[in-house]
């Protein structure tokens, strides 16, 4: 190599080319030998990021999984539940796993899907159940209103959320890009009829604090102080009690039916290991998946036995009414003209 | 001096090769949709609502940051009277000032949640937009005032003239032309914008970019959302098409303009930095316990070494094709096709390359590096490339003229001159590749980098987590953009006799 005191030469220029060339090299052979699978069978899984975050319930339940059956779990991330679906289509998995009632109406129309049935183990909630012969029920809750306890009295209607003691305090979602802030206006239209929904969404806007684009901004709102009562699910403050140990988080209980967030595995009709990925879909059944998706996904199980006993401390959360899948089905059809209705409000 | 037939050929080969690689996510999605849906569009009075929206955001938005960055312009020639004049104090100075420009908008964002989460609406958009934007506006307009019309203005001073009329009778007047065309790149930059109107702007705000978004993720209707994107980046085509008329001259010389300071306007370009700063200093210290319980070491050292590689990749795909646009000097059309170009957004630029290479793996890091320098080459064609090789026509005509082949005035006249630039330009995608999450979270099958996991932590609003996160990812870009800039600079280094 050639240094001089203007720099280095072409010999040094051709050297500086040949480690960078040999830097990126050792770099891409790392992530070849890090892609490489083990000869073990496969199975390629599609879910949504929090699910398959190191915080999520995905890794441990996919190495349990390999523990008992062998089947290596490679997860595909689609990034939001919202874009599962387009995914799939440019990544062929095996299993999909976080799709829901409304998103499984989507799913049905654009591809087909091998029957399963409920998990065995499945054992609903007195007065509630779902069950689908594609689109198998792993874990769900109810949503309704968190508050803190002390800062406020709680709703105990959806009328009572229009009360001047809410001014500018409710954190909801964008029905148009948050699973739950879509649901908020299902409960609506299903509870009120969709005229009187959308004129009580009217009437509510003095009392919104903000619409946020996805649920962890609404509730971060809520959790900053910025709001005083934000749209959830039930099993929300379940959380504050056992990371924070704060139990001044409460949900409300509301004299209406509640509607739901029901989580749905299924597996397209195109599988590749469609033994592995029928294996994998009763896996999430198990007690010991279902204890992992309790404790990191903060649902409840399907296993109501299971609630009752949870270290979460389910059993401390009001038990909501629900409403029935029944009342909802025909609602969901019609997503796109209520999202055009709900824009039209300007909230 | 006429160049010869066969060499602007082949130069416009090469012009054509750029441009189509530039429009090739158009091609490729407006391909696909005609292929499965027999390009039915239908893209309804939504689009007209928002571009009505975008429009007034982006003028709102880049009218404030105009007008303050060039307020603040003065700002900084007072403060930098301040401080001893030297080159290290100046350079410490115009980075802490470009920190909210420099810094992917994703830094600015996770502050802005840390210290006010309930800035909302068209006001949070334009405040979001204006902080990002001052300090650019401010380094760019100082330069301009030294660099151009410095010497007027010392003549001015001497003659007595007052700063009011200075401004008003040299500076405006003599600037105009360079000061439309700041407000334009600022003005792509707001109407284009994604993250912000998407975080901050609320229910009602919905601009094209968020249109797009809502059209995709509602509707999984790709084919609209394709088409809103080419009518968006028609709309920036045209009117770069009509501003970029005439080309400004070579500066002047440099000047000392410490009467025109004005200290107390400092604020105006300090603050924006400030808040940034403050509002990712909050949460550091609970971040970094949270993210170490979190993330496994091993985890945390695979996605820095993914962004790593997407960062050296972008940056050397951008030299490639910086070099390439060089060899064939754009001139007139194919010029203003570069400079008034603008990719798809990051979504439907991450889709198009999904639908032509569906490989995972080590394919993802290689189609995310490709969607980047689809991204960032006309950014930085526009960011000084343009202005360098401009400067250099006339020499590289002169050496042809007198002999040299194309390729001969290309190495030895425009490279060693242009290889500077070249550096500063690749470091600056090399910087910028870190912290892309928009196109790589439709790209990569899993969360792949630093700054899918950022956005993966806002998203479980970890926000703690995710600002620790974003120091390493500063880290490891500001060290990617020494490395970087080190290899091609030194590379450029003429032999030592």
């Amino acid at each position: 190599m050639t240094i001089g005191p203007k720099g280095i030469g072409p010999k040094g220029f051709k050297a500086s080319i040949a480690t960078a060339i040999l830097l990126i090299v050792i770099v891409f052979s790392f992530q070849f030998s890090k892609n490489k699978t083990s000869d073990a069978e496969t199975l390629k899984v599609l879910s949504y990021s929090s699910f398959l975050a190191s915080w999520g319930p995905g890794p441990e339940i996919a190495k349990l999984f390999k523990e008992q059956t062998g089947i290596e779990v490679i997860y595909q991330d689609a990034d939001d539940a919202g874009l599962l679906l387009t995914k799939l289509e440019l990544f062929p998995s095996d299993v999909v796993v976080g799709l829901d009632s409304i998103s499984s109406f989507e799913a049905r129309a654009k591809f087909k899907w091998k029957p399963h049935g409920r998990l065995q183990t499945t054992n609903w909630t007195k007065g509630f159940s779902y069950d689908d012969p594609e689109f198998v029920a792993f874990d769900w809750a109810p949503l309704t209103f968190i508050y803190r306890k002390g800062e406020i009295t709680p709703p105990i209607n959806l009328d009572d959320l229009l009360d001047v003691r809410f001014k500018n305090q409710i954190s909801l979602q964008d029905p148009r890009t948050s699973a739950p802030g879509l649901q908020f206006l299902y409960w609506l239209v299903a509870v009120k009829g969709e005229d009187q929904a959308f004129e009580f969404l009217n009437k509510l806007r003095p009392n919104i604090r903000a619409i946020s684009p996805s649920w962890s901004t609404a509730y971060g709102l809520f959790q900053k102080g910025e709001a005083k009562l934000a749209f959830s699910y039930v099993t929300s403050p379940a959380y504050h009690w056992a990371n924070e140990k704060d139990l001044r988080y409460q949900a409300s209980e509301l004299s209406e039916q509640h509607i739901y967030q029901v989580e749905l595995a299924a597996i397209p009709e195109a599988c590749i290991n469609c033994r592995g990925a029928k294996a994998f879909v009763d896996f999430l059944g198990s007690d010991q998946a279902q204890e992992i998706l309790m404790n990191k996904n903060i649902m409840y199980s399907v296993d109501e036995k299971l609630n009752a006993h949870s270290k979460m401390n389910f059993d401390k959360l009001p038990a909501l009414k629900v409403l029935a899948p029944e009342v909802l089905a025909p609602l969901i059809p019609k997503k796109k003209e209520l999202i055009e209705r709900w824009k039209d409000l300007k909230l | 001096m006429e160049r010869p037939k066969t060499l602007i050929m082949r130069n416009q080969k090469i012009s054509t090769l750029i441009i189509l690689f530039l429009v090739s996510p158009y091609l490729v999605l407006f391909a696909y949709f005609a292929v499965t849906s027999g390009f039915r569009f239908d893209l309804s009075s939504d689009f007209h609502e928002a571009f009505n929206f975008t429009l007034l955001q982006a003028l709102t938005s880049s009218l404030v940051a105009t007008i303050f960055g060039i307020a603040g312009s003065f700002g900084l020639i007072g403060i930098r009277n301040f401080f001893p004049h030297s080159r290290r104090n100046s350079i410490i100075i115009n980075l802490f000032v470009l920190l909210p420009s420099a810094v992917p908008v994703l830094f600015v964002i996770l502050a802005a949640l840390n210290l006010a989460p309930s800035l909302t609406g068209f006001a949070g958009i334009v405040l979001l937009h204006a902080l990002i934007n001052i300090g650019l506006v401010a380094v760019t307009f100082e330069a301009l005032l030294i660099e151009k019309v410095g010497s007027y203005l010392e003549l001015a001073r001497v003659e007595g003239a007052s700063v009011r009329r200075m401004i008003f009778k040299i500076i405006l007047p003599v600037l105009k032309k360079e000061i439309v065309l700041i407000w334009l790149s600022i003005f792509t930059f707001c109407f284009t914008s994604f993250a912000v109107p998407l975080i901050f702007g609320g229910s009602q705000a919905t601009t094209i970019e968020v249109l797009i978004y809502e059209l995709i993720r509602v509707d999984s209707n790709w084919g609209d959302a394709s088409l809103a994107a080419g009518l968006q980046s028609l709309f920036i085509f045209v009117l770069t098409f009509a501003i970029v008329r005439t080309e400004s001259e070579v500066w002047i010389r440099e000047t000392k303009l410490n009467f025109l300071g004005v200290k107390p306007l400092s604020i105006l370009i300090f603050l924006p930095s400030f808040v940034m700063v403050t509002g990712l200093l909050v949460e550091l210290l609970p971040g970094f316990s949270e993210l170490f319980r979190e993330l496994p070491a091993s985890e945390l050292l695979w996605l820095a070494l993914n962004s790593f590689i997407i960062s050296i990749g972008t940056a050397s795909f951008c030299l490639f094709a910086l070099v390439l646009i060089a060899l064939a000097q754009p001139a007139a059309l194919a010029r203003k096709a570069i400079l008034g170009f603008l990719a798809p957004s990051s979504i439907l630029t991450g889709f198009a390359l999904l639908i032509v290479w569906r490989d995972v793996g080590v394919a993802s890091l290689i189609k995310i590096c490709i969607g980047l320098t689809l991204l960032f080459l006309p950014i930085l064609y526009r960011l000084g490339w343009d202005a360098k090789l401009r400067q250099l026509r006339g020499q590289i005509q002169t050496a042809e003229t007198l002999g040299a082949s194309h390729w001969l005035a290309f190495k030895k006249v425009a490279w060693p001159q242009l290889q500077p630039t070249a550096a500063k330009l690749s470091a600056l995608a090399a910087f910028w590749a870190w912290g892309d999450f928009a196109l790589s979270k439709m790209v990569a099958e899993r969360t792949l980098s630093i700054s899918l996991m950022v956005q993966s932590l806002m998203g479980a609003y970890r926000l703690s987590s995710a600002t620790a996160l974003v120091w390493l990812m500063f880290f490891g870009s500001a060290l990617t953009y020494f490395l970087v800039w080190s290899v091609v600079n030194v590379a450029s280094r003429k032999p030592s006799h």
